[in-house]
């Protein structure tokens, strides 16, 4: 009750206090909204993927926007580059949010990248790079670029400058590739070598290209981080050897493989060729190997049996289940582990045997691969999910997985044992009584519906007869309801009942008529029709005929809207027939016959 | 003309008892083209059960409930039809795992009593009933005719849901994965990122089709662009 009292009438100051106490907290929000929109600080940066760079080579530029909340950066504006060509450009973006005491922030990074290649030699600047963010404009720091001759990494020499291609065992220096066989079989390993023979001091290594391998699966074994010398003879010559990498090579096809040559570009310190030349001097220096070809032997094609996994080495087998339990249909791993030394990265998935009432799904393939000795050795897991379709005991049995073994030169076979598991709870409501009584085992789809001797088309569709029935049944409501309404109206209203009468009561007075007519009763023909045609329009109008003169009628049958001619006539009529009857010895010009026709006719256009 | 259908339904018969002979020596494969051309000259849910069978039992979940969907469509009071078709929805790789609230069941089970086409002959058979019941009731005030065009208007509604329930069915978009295992991408484009792995048998909804893939939709809400040859509507 308080308070409806205090809605009902305000304190003024109160009301005052609210309002001011709304202003404030408007204004207070109007100032904070632009903080908070703009809360995002934009970090602007440029970077290049490196500062030297070989004429012909190309770097990339990377202008990165980083802030929270941005949105619709545009495209940083790059500077004049007049000494770069840009080859491409792309963009990627990452987001990043998190929940920092239940307020999200989302930090994004667009990242601008741009392709360049220098036109030229010397010592250039990209200058700022520029950004409008909401009114601000942001500029990054200048960046140098040196552009010196010959490649710095991978390139197809240029036909301006070609780089000095000087690299041969005459200069006393080369690359020499040492495989540990020459001949193996298909899927075999093979180690190589990469070594660097020298007699003269290395400055520096600037760059190395190691052969793509074509044909082979190579894994690097042993890559020295840093070059470790020895004195050793070769070809009557004292060199410094130096390993730069070995792989272990596992080839993929038979037959003759080559292995291309590797390139290294060097700067070397040649003695000093006479006295002045007191430190020797610095050269830069390209050298090469020679290519090389192994002899691959296929694995031989008899013998080989069906379940061969790809496997060249020696592997043990081992399989298992995840776990011995399923409920509720949950899916059982099958893992099958094959692990030895050899080609295990080229193992293929073993083929399952269908299992009855177990799903097999693909399996998940996990490799572990150890080359720290110098032999390719490892695992290699395949996890089969196995998804029980009906409860009870599920027998995997054994599987058999061959591999060839080079050593031997024959198929070896690996044979897992017999697993099993127990699945509960897949057949819903399917019933295990104890001792006796109904059991379940297993569940499938009904069988099929018997043959026939009849067969009948079935459609979706309903027939367009029953879609009939939709009017029909709107009609004859439309029709019983018009008929209610007219019920009604002849009961309470008096002139439609009258009017509705009208026709009927006519009928029966003109057959009076036609029958007094038929007597020659002239005197009760004439007053019959006259009372027919009074009684009719007094009907069909609503009119008291009793207490209206004719001409009093008269009028009122032309203000219904009655044409004047068909109401001259009728009362033509009417006149004379009331003539006739209280008059009986006046003549008509018309006959009994004639006047009834007449009234007939004037009737039925009524 | 009569007697050229009496010739194509006696060829039907022939093809599916062909069929089910097929079907009887574990020759699944003849049995499926035995029934899909029976299928061609006359659309029966016996049919349509008896391949839905074969299907499964050659392996193809996804298949399968394509041809019950159909066959539940046209008799859904069959019980091996929704037998079936519960089987095999808890058989497939994607099973529903959720057991269904036995009021929604029970629901279900109200509104898909009768056939599409039968509701659809119920329900203008009950309007014709009310017409004439209120006709009468205009004509001779008897209340006894109002309750009864009330009680008939009652199960009119009912007719009609079930009808539009139907329709709506048939007019979802709904397709099964007819392939072991498909990758949902998160655009129309192996380029894009692969979201989700979903396997035969599933049943998903087609919202959009763009450059050879589908957008699906899967019952929880989740879904991704599929390559249109992995999925097959249901209802042409």
């Amino acid at each position: 009750m308080k308070t409806n009292s205090k809605f009902q009438i305000p304190n003024p100051k109160e009301y005052i206090n609210h309002r001011i106490q709304f202003v404030i907290c408007l204004l207070i929000t109007g100032i904070f909204i632009p903080f908070i929109l703009f809360a995002g600080e934009l970090n602007f940066t440029a970077t290049v993927d490196r500062t030297t760079v070989g004429l012909g080579e190309t770097f990339t530029l990377n202008v990165s926007v980083n802030g929270e909340n941005i949105s619709g950066v545009p495209a940083p504006k790059l500077p004049e580059l007049p000494d770069f060509n840009v080859l491409g450009r792309s963009s990627s973006q990452s987001t990043n949010i998190s929940f920092i005491n239940g307020k999200m922030t989302q930090q994004t990074t667009i990242t601008f990248i741009y392709t360049l290649s220098p036109k030229k030699i010397g010592r250039f600047t990209i200058g700022p790079c520029r950004i409008d963010y909401q009114g601000k404009t942001y500029d990054t720091q200048p960046i140098d670029i040196e552009v010196v001759k010959g490649a710095t990494q991978a390139s197809p020499p240029s036909a301006q400058s070609p780089p000095r291609t000087t690299g041969s065992s005459e200069q006393g220096i080369m690359l020499v590739v040492i495989p540990g066989r020459r001949e193996v079989y298909q899927g075999e390993q093979i180690n190589v070598d990469f070594y660097l023979y020298t007699q003269y001091n290395i400055d520096n290594v600037d760059f190395s290209k190691f052969p793509n391998f074509n044909g082979f699966w190579s894994e690097v074994i042993n890559e020295p981080a840093r070059l470790n010398y020895k004195k050793i003879t070769y070809e009557g010559k004292t060199y410094y050897a130096a390993l730069i990498r070995s792989f272990a090579l596992f080839p993929i096809t038979s037959g003759h493989l080559n292995i291309d040559p590797m390139e290294m570009v060097v700067t070397v310190i040649k003695p000093p060729s006479d006295f002045f030349d007191f430190f020797g001097t610095a050269q830069r220096i390209t050298i090469a190997s020679k290519p090389i070809t192994i002899n691959v032997l296929p694995l031989p094609e008899e013998k080989k049996p069906a379940d061969f996994c790809g496997g060249v080495g020696k592997f043990t087998l081992n399989a298992r289940v995840s776990r011995d339990t399923s409920n509720q249909g949950e899916p059982v791993n099958l893992i099958i582990k094959i692990s030895g030394t050899g080609n295990l990265k080229l193992i293929e998935k073993p083929a399952l045997p269908s299992i009855p009432n177990l799903k097999i799904l693909e399996p998940e393939v996990k490799e572990n691969i150890d080359k720290s000795t110098g032999t390719i050795k490892g695992t290699k897991e395949f996890r089969f999910p196995l998804i029980p379709q009906v409860d009870g005991e599920h027998i995997i049995p054994e599987m058999t997985i061959s591999y060839f073994n080079p050593k031997t030169k024959t198929y070896e076979v690996l044979k897992s044992e017999r697993l099993k598991f127990f699945a509960t709870g897949v057949t819903r409501g399917a019933v295990v009584t104890d001792a006796g009584g109904l059991k379940i085992v297993g569940s499938d789809v009904r069988y099929i519906k018997p043959d026939k001797n009849i067969i009948k088309p079935e459609s979706d569709k309903t027939s367009i007869i029953y879609l009939f029935l939709y009017p029909i049944s709107i009609l004859l409501f439309g029709i019983a309801f018009l008929y209610q309404r007219h019920q009604e109206r002849l009961l309470k209203d008096r002139a439609y009942a009258r009017r509705f009468m009208s026709g009927r009561v006519f009928k029966k007075r003109f057959q009076e008529a036609s029958d007094y007519l038929k007597k020659k009763d002239e005197k009760n023909f004439y007053s019959a029709l006259s009372k027919a045609i009074i009684g009719y329009l007094g009907d069909r109008f609503n009119l008291d005929t009793g207490a209206l003169t004719t001409e009093q009628l008269k009028q009122e049958l032309l203000s219904k809207g009655l044409k004047t001619a068909l109401v001259e006539e009728l009362f033509g009529i009417v006149n004379k027939c009331d003539a006739v009857t209280y008059s009986p010895l006046s003549n008509t010009d018309l006959s009994m016959d004639e006047l009834f026709d007449k009234t007939r006719k004037l009737m039925e256009s009524l | 003309m009569t007697i050229f259908f009496l010739f194509t339904f006696v060829e039907a018969i022939q093809l599916y008892n062909t069929g089910n002979k097929y079907y009887a020596e574990n020759n699944f494969q003849s049995a499926i083209e035995c029934y899909e051309n029976a299928l061609k000259l006359c659309k029966n849910k016996d049919i349509y059960y008896n391949l839905g069978n074969a299907y499964f039992k050659s392996g193809k979940i996804g298949k399968a409930i394509i041809q019950y969907r159909k066959a539940y469509l046209l008799c859904p009071r069959d019980e091996d039809i929704s037998y079936n078709l519960n089987f095999l929805r808890n058989f497939r790789p994607d099973r529903t795992t959720n057991i269904p609230n036995p009021f929604f069941q029970f629901l279900d089970q109200f509104f898909h009593y009768f056939s599409l086409k039968e509701s659809g002959i119920l329900s203008s058979i009950t309007f014709l009933f009310i017409a004439i019941f209120l006709s009468l009731y205009l004509i001779n005030h008897n209340k006894l005719f109002l309750w009864v065009s009330i009680i008939g208007s009652l199960f009119f509604i009912y007719f009609l849901i079930i009808s539009i329930l139907w329709q709506a069915e048939k007019n979802s978009n709904s397709a099964v994965v007819v392939v072991d295992e498909l990758k949902a991408y998160s655009g129309p484009g192996e380029e894009y990122k692969e979201i989700l792995i979903i396997h035969d048998g599933t049943e998903a909804k087609i919202r959009e089709e763009r450059n050879g893939y589908y957008l699906v939709q899967l019952p929880g809400g989740i879904g991704g662009w599929v390559k249109t040859d992995g999925i097959e509507r249901i209802f042409e």
